[in-house]
């Protein structure tokens, strides 16, 4: 069942596993790495919050096929998902970022620029999921309002290619990105480069408000309505990818305002394609997959009360560090 | 002994498990393949020696609450605990989808009791497209059934023997490596009148997480899975293979035909991949060609010359 409802059966993009060249792999951020990624098929097909799904090692990702298994990485064992941050369709290139938090994504920051089969390629399946379903009614001049993207932390990484999409469709956008502090801000120029207006939160004041992003949704949220006097800005759609509290504030807020609400999700997670029901949570039509029937659900479909979404990857990313995967935001919003 | 000029001739893979014919002697092992539509986007489903399919219950199974997954090393913990759409759904939903790739449906079954065993089995057995039942005595994420039903070979053998009496199809037991002797009871599920038997479910474990101070998993304990778990598997598989007159189907931990020879060659007529599928979801297939590869390479014509080949060392 769809518990999506408006969304209409997705024009899937046929998943593949590439053995693909890394172009770059660069700390853009204190523990944040960007990694550029040859991987045509992928690049040719993703859809805006849909994910890939990486083995992390740094001895090679490759193994010889047949009956020697000489080159196969046991361990760590699992793939990571990682949210796609942006493609390139004429590069033929997507781009990850991720936190290093564990064992796999300090071995995935050691890997080199390479070659397809040789060390500096990474394994990757993708792309996986069901991403944003950017509403018609947001696009051209005669939209039913703007769209606001709400991200904490490494949960810009899937908001940046949603962004490149909604300006493709002239989708009026604003953006409101939290961290801790001033140093684990990245991709605000990506969006402003898109033309969209960005607004910051740090929780220790050292670039924009001082405080939580959830603050700053609340603000534009009641200025949407109108709140004092002028009628300012009305949004038609909030899309958010965060920790889960950050998610959860974001949610009750859209539902108390009466605005469609979009949130990408994580959970521990194994095989990534929908078979091995590990990565649920629970949602108004009971346990769902956020690999395959997410990571995006509609935030009025969520239970974000239930125990498994007081997320945490703590000091392990074992299969766990999903798109958003931020560790520290999580227990930033704990308090 | 080669000779130049003459091409080796290929290797016949085929295996026979009751009454199903196999093509090949690999199959998906039951909670790592759903019912066969997600890896299905990943190659033709055909080239599988037979599916099991996610365990069956009568009744739909919600689940375990997150989270449910665990990493380890070389390994994962899991406690899905047996969420399924329920036997009826299966039959309605699921089966007409999979009875349209031509590879033999095996369906996993569990209960609480052994009235539940029974009516599953009754229900299933002769719908088209079930080519025959695997019997799950073992899963260790269910408060009741399962496991409890694993570790005792009297209850094996009732269970078996009240399913063997009820049904027509071939019927397989799978064997929890949590029993204290997993011989007596895979002799249990023989005695009861099993065609075969497959082995191990998962090994019951525990991971802490430090950082929180408390369970990774919601539901505490969960099974072991992964390569971390094949040389206990391995070892099993040896022992119940020499200890039983009926088919032996070996998993643990199967990444690569390298490993699946280890089995076959510990006494296995067939082997199952589950976990590896996470990891590379090729990885059944790839196991085909590397026990085919191996084949060849070594001059062996049957899968059957190779079974317990460690045995005469």
């Amino acid at each position: 069942m769809n518990i999506r409802g408006s969304r209409p059966p997705e024009a899937e993009s046929k998943p593949v596993q590439v053995v693909a060249p890394v172009i770059s792999n660069v700390e853009i951020a204190p523990s944040i790495f960007r990694m550029s990624l040859s991987a045509p098929g992928i690049a040719r097909s993703a859809l805006p919050g849909q994910f890939v799904h990486v083995v992390c090692h740094d001895a090679g990702n490759h193994v010889s096929e047949g009956s020697r298994n000489s080159g196969l990485s046991l361990d760590p064992l699992l793939r990571r998902p990682f949210s796609i941050c942006r493609v390139d369709r004429s590069g033929a290139t997507i781009d990850l970022v991720y936190q290093v938090v564990g064992r796999g994504t300090e071995m995935l920051s050691r890997v080199a620029p390479g070659e397809a089969g040789r060390a500096g390629a990474v394994d990757i399946l993708g792309p996986l999921g069901r991403g944003f379903d950017i509403p018609r009614s947001l696009a051209g001049e005669d939209a039913a309002g703007r769209a606001l993207l709400v991200a904490g932390g490494l949960g810009v990484a899937p908001l940046i290619f949603l962004a490149y999409a909604l300006a493709e469709r002239q989708v009026r956008a604003d953006v409101a990105v939290g961290a801790r502090s001033r140093d684990l801000l990245w991709g605000i120029d990506e969006f402003e480069l898109l033309g969209f207006g960005v607004e910051l939160a740090t929780e220790d004041g050292s670039a924009g408000a001082r405080g939580l992003v959830t603050e700053l949704v609340e603000r534009r949220l009641c200025e949407s309505l109108g709140g004092h006097g002028a009628p300012t800005v009305r949004y038609a759609a909030i899309f958010a990818c965060g920790p889960a509290p950050m998610l959860a504030a974001v949610a009750r807020l859209a539902g108390e305002r009466g605005v469609p609400c979009q949130v990408s999700l994580e959970e521990r997670m194994a095989c990534g394609v929908g078979a091995c029901l590990g990565c649920v949570v629970k949602t108004k039509a009971g346990y769902r997959r956020v690999c395959a029937d997410g990571p995006v659900f509609n935030a009025a479909d969520i239970f974000f009360d239930s125990d498994g979404l007081d997320f945490d990857p703590g000091a392990s990313d074992a299969g766990v560090l999903h798109e958003a995967g931020m560790p520290d935001e999580a227990r930033l919003s704990d308090r | 002994m080669e000779q130049p000029g003459i091409s080796k001739p290929e290797p016949d893979l085929r295996v026979r498990i009751g009454s199903i014919q196999l093509k090949n002697p690999v199959m998906v092992a039951s909670g790592t393949f759903g019912f066969g539509e997600e890896y299905s986007r990943f190659y033709d489903l055909e080239e599988l020696g037979a599916i099991v399919v996610k365990g069956l219950t009568l009744r739909p199974r919600e689940g375990n609450p997150p989270p449910r997954i665990a990493e380890t090393p070389a390994g994962m913990l899991n406690s899905i605990g047996l969420q399924n759409p329920g036997v009826e759904a299966f039959i309605e939903r699921e089966l007409p989808r999979l009875r349209g790739h031509r590879v033999p449906v095996i369906a996993n079954i569990s209960g609480d009791t052994f009235d539940d065993y029974f009516e599953i089995a009754e229900r299933l057995d002769g719908v088209p497209g079930v080519a025959g039942l695997e019997v799950n005595v073992s899963c260790p994420n269910v408060a009741k059934g399962g496991l409890a039903f694993g570790l005792d070979p009297d209850s094996v053998y009732k269970v078996t023997r009240g399913i063997r009496r009820r049904v027509r199809t071939t019927v397989i037991v799978k064997l929890s490596p949590n029993a204290q002797d997993i011989v007596a009871i895979a002799r249990a599920a023989e005695r009861g009148g099993a065609d075969a038997v497959s082995l191990i479910n998962t090994l019951t474990g525990m991971v802490i997480d430090v950082e929180r101070g408390r369970p990774a998993l919601a539901n505490i304990s969960g099974g072991l899975s992964g390569p971390c778990v094949r040389p206990v598997a391995v070892r099993m598989t040896w022992q119940v293979a020499r200890g039983v007159g009926i088919p032996v189907i070996g998993m643990g931990g199967i990444v690569t035909g390298r490993d699946a020879l280890e089995f076959i060659m510990a006494g296995a007529s067939a082997v199952a991949v589950g976990t590896g599928s996470f990891v590379r979801p090729r990885a059944a297939l790839e196991v085909v060609e590397g026990i085919r590869s191996y084949m060849v390479e070594k001059g062996y014509a049957s899968v059957e010359a190779l079974r317990g080949l460690a045995w005469r060392s």
